[in-house]
């Protein structure tokens, strides 16, 4: 007999472990989509950033350099990616899956060359555990939810709020927002487009490789090709579910997260339903996410589309 | 005149081209020498490994197969203004459907079997196809996402139902039974795995380059992909071509998955399956030739060749496998910039044929 109190605290729990990677690159891609950018090599960018983080972290003992490897990984292919579509110009889907592909064979590549082998399950990484507080850890409901997490995830959180602030109440977030809106009003006030949107974009990369960290220091605590299975992308549909904006990414991922949860859940008490019925369900879900939100998304006008300074309207 | 002018062009693009693809291997040298091997052996043992003997010659062209149909329905969507990155997916229902049509319904010769197959799975793959579109007209939901997300649901079917309802009759590995001799295409060079799907995607391509070029439907399919307003002002129906160019695209992609299963394997299965990621790659394969249906052909094989080759390489020069991603997405940004470095240099450059 299942429990049901405990069932939905456990689920809840592990929802929050699932929507933090998300979280993470959804909290990336949001910067580069207000500043005009889509980035569509996340999904590589977080293996690379998994690979990378994996390795260093199991070389040097040491998680948090790990996760610093991971995120530079990112930031290198966040570069490389706006280069290419904003420097050279080239069309955005066309950078973001030559760079898709890019950075999840180097994740494969990187991680055969350094171990011998294509994935770990033997080699020994420090994870981020969860910090078990006693006296919060026995406070009913929250403890074994929300006190029961590891570190990144209250990092994260604190992310959330920082990003909000950056975003609508600092200049900066202002002149991002302008870039991705109007870049010729934006050039034309002094704004510089091509700077706000390296940055954003690197921060973008950044943030892709920090999640990938997450998901190989963190949830999993091992590497193996594959392993990102998509969730780069599910992150940009709660981007858009999160209309452009940290706190309701943060809202979107949670849902998300123990949706997702449920199902892994459902999956252990109910075993007669096919186990890959349940595992398709963060696509459908993403799906339906999508649907919902494009009935009122506003997206970014700059969205996708390359600055063209020459072309610009003086005025 | 005209045709020496076209002649020049021709030539100019094969050149650069050419070069594109030298420096390519120059960069993608740089991750063969900082993992300590020798780029040129590692080179040498790609192309032993690709065209090393008949038989590997042969074992290239069943690789691009795949690539070429794959190639193929991303330039058509790409070339109409729909970003179908769903060609992954759609591969996948059309192997699904050519596997459950071949193991369930009563065999027939093979001059209907075949074509009955070929249109069940290019209808699975319109049908996944038709989904995404679907949404985009109705709801605005971004096809590249859509497309994406629903590549992991075959993905799913295919898994369950190899360990489950179609799993093989001995049940020990997760894959289906072998579909009919009547279903599989046959090979045409005796002795060798080289099969008539080869044949079809080349075909496919001719049919595809006759359409967009040579036909009024297919000039509007070029012209909402050129310039979405301008068709629209023009009285075109762009969101019905848009939706037209999903579903043949997603049709297409299926091929692929309908070759590999009659042709090339002969049952479906996963795990060990050849399947994964011809999909994503075909994307690159359509990118690197400016989704020209034609250049499809040449660029499918060049695929071939790296993905043939680069098991080789492994072998020979301890190069690991997933250097042939590596490899393809350098030399999709190569290829694709080198026009744009030659203008800023200054050099003259004329793209051939425009939109």
């Amino acid at each position: 007999m299942v429990n049901w109190g405990d069932f939905v605290i456990v689920v809840v729990g592990a929802g929050i472990g699932v929507a933090a990677p998300l979280l993470i690159a959804a909290l990336g891609e949001a910067f580069a989509e207000r500043s005009g950018m889509m980035n569509l090599s996340i999904e590589g960018t977080m293996s690379l950033g998994a690979a990378l983080a994996f390795l260093v972290g199991a070389l040097s003992y040491n998680p948090w350099l790990g996760l610093l490897t991971g995120m530079i990984g990112g930031l290198v292919i966040g570069v490389m990616n706006v280069y290419l579509a904003q420097t050279l110009r080239l069309n955005q889907v066309v950078t973001g899956m030559s760079l898709y592909i890019l950075a999840y064979g180097l994740s494969v590549y990187v991680f055969r060359a350094t171990t011998g082998h294509v994935s770990t399950f033997g080699l020994e990484v420090p994870r981020f555990k969860p910090i078990e507080v006693r006296a919060l850890l026995q406070i009913p409901i929250l403890g074994p939810t929300i006190f029961n997490q590891n570190v990144l995830i209250y990092i994260s959180i604190v992310l959330v709020i920082i990003l909000e602030i950056v975003m609508f109440k600092s200049t900066f977030g202002l002149r991002m927002r302008a870039v991705g809106e109007n870049p010729s009003a934006a050039d034309n006030v002094g704004i510089n487009v091509y700077a706000t949107r390296y940055l954003c974009m690197m921060w973008g990369g950044a943030m892709a490789g920090l999640a990938g960290g997450y998901i190989s220091l963190a949830e999993l605590g091992l590497f193996f090709e594959g392993m990102t299975a998509g969730r780069g992308w599910i992150a940009i549909a709660i981007v858009i579910f999160g209309a452009w904006s940290p706190l309701r990414i943060l809202a979107g991922a949670l849902i998300f997260g123990v949706i997702d949860s449920l199902a892994l859940h459902v999956m252990v008490v109910a075993p007669q339903i096919p186990f890959q019925l349940l595992l398709t369900l963060p696509y459908v879900l993403s799906i339906a996410i999508l649907v919902i939100a494009m009935k009122r998304a506003a997206l970014p006008a700059a969205l996708f589309k390359t600055y063209r300074r020459e072309e610009r309207q003086l005025g | 005149m005209a045709l020496a002018v076209r002649l020049s062009q021709y030539f100019r693009v094969t050149f650069s081209v050419a070069i594109s693809i030298l420096v390519g291997f120059g960069i993608s040298s740089i991750f063969i020498v900082a993992i300590g091997s020798n780029p040129l052996a590692a080179y040498v043992a790609l192309l032993d490994g690709a065209f090393g003997s008949a038989q590997s010659v042969s074992e290239t062209f069943i690789k691009a197969v795949p690539l070429i149909f794959t190639g193929l329905a991303a330039a058509v969507a790409f070339k109409s203004n729909v970003n179908n990155i769903g060609g992954e997916g759609q591969m996948y229902m059309g192997a699904i459907a050519t596997a459950v049509a071949a193991l369930s319904i009563p065999v027939l010769p093979s001059f209907a079997f075949i074509p009955l197959l070929i249109s069940v799975s290019f209808l699975a793959g319109a049908f996944w196809a038709g989904i995404p579109a679907y949404l985009k007209i109705r709801f605005g939901a971004d096809e590249i996402l859509t497309t994406l997300l629903m590549n992991w649901i075959p993905f799913y079917i295919v898994s369950y139902l190899v360990t489950g309802p179609l799993q093989e009759a001995d049940k020990i590995r997760p894959q289906t039974d072998f579909i009919p001799d009547a279903a599989r295409l046959p090979a045409f060079v005796l002795g060798y795995r080289i099969h008539w799907g080869l044949v079809l995607a080349i075909i496919a391509c001719v049919f595809a380059y006759v359409f967009l070029w040579k036909t009024s439907l297919g000039f509007e399919f070029r012209a909402t992909g050129a310039n979405l307003e301008a068709a629209r002002a023009m009285g075109i129906r762009v969101n019905r071509r848009m939706i037209q160019a999903m579903v043949l695209s997603g049709g297409i992609a299926a091929l692929a998955g309908f070759s590999e299963v009659a042709g090339t394997v002969g049952t479906l299965k996963l795990g060990s399956s050849n399947l994964l990621g011809y999909g994503y790659a075909g994307i690159l394969v359509a990118l690197i030739t400016n989704l020209h249906p034609l250049g499809v052909v040449l660029s499918g094989l060049f695929f071939g060749i790296l993905i043939v080759g680069s098991e080789s390489m492994q072998r020979g020069a301890g190069v690991p496998i997933a250097m042939v991603y590596i490899i393809e997405a350098i030399m999709v940004v190569t290829i694709i910039i080198s026009p744009i470095l030659m203008k800023k240099l200054g050099l003259t450059w004329s793209t051939g044929e425009t939109s």
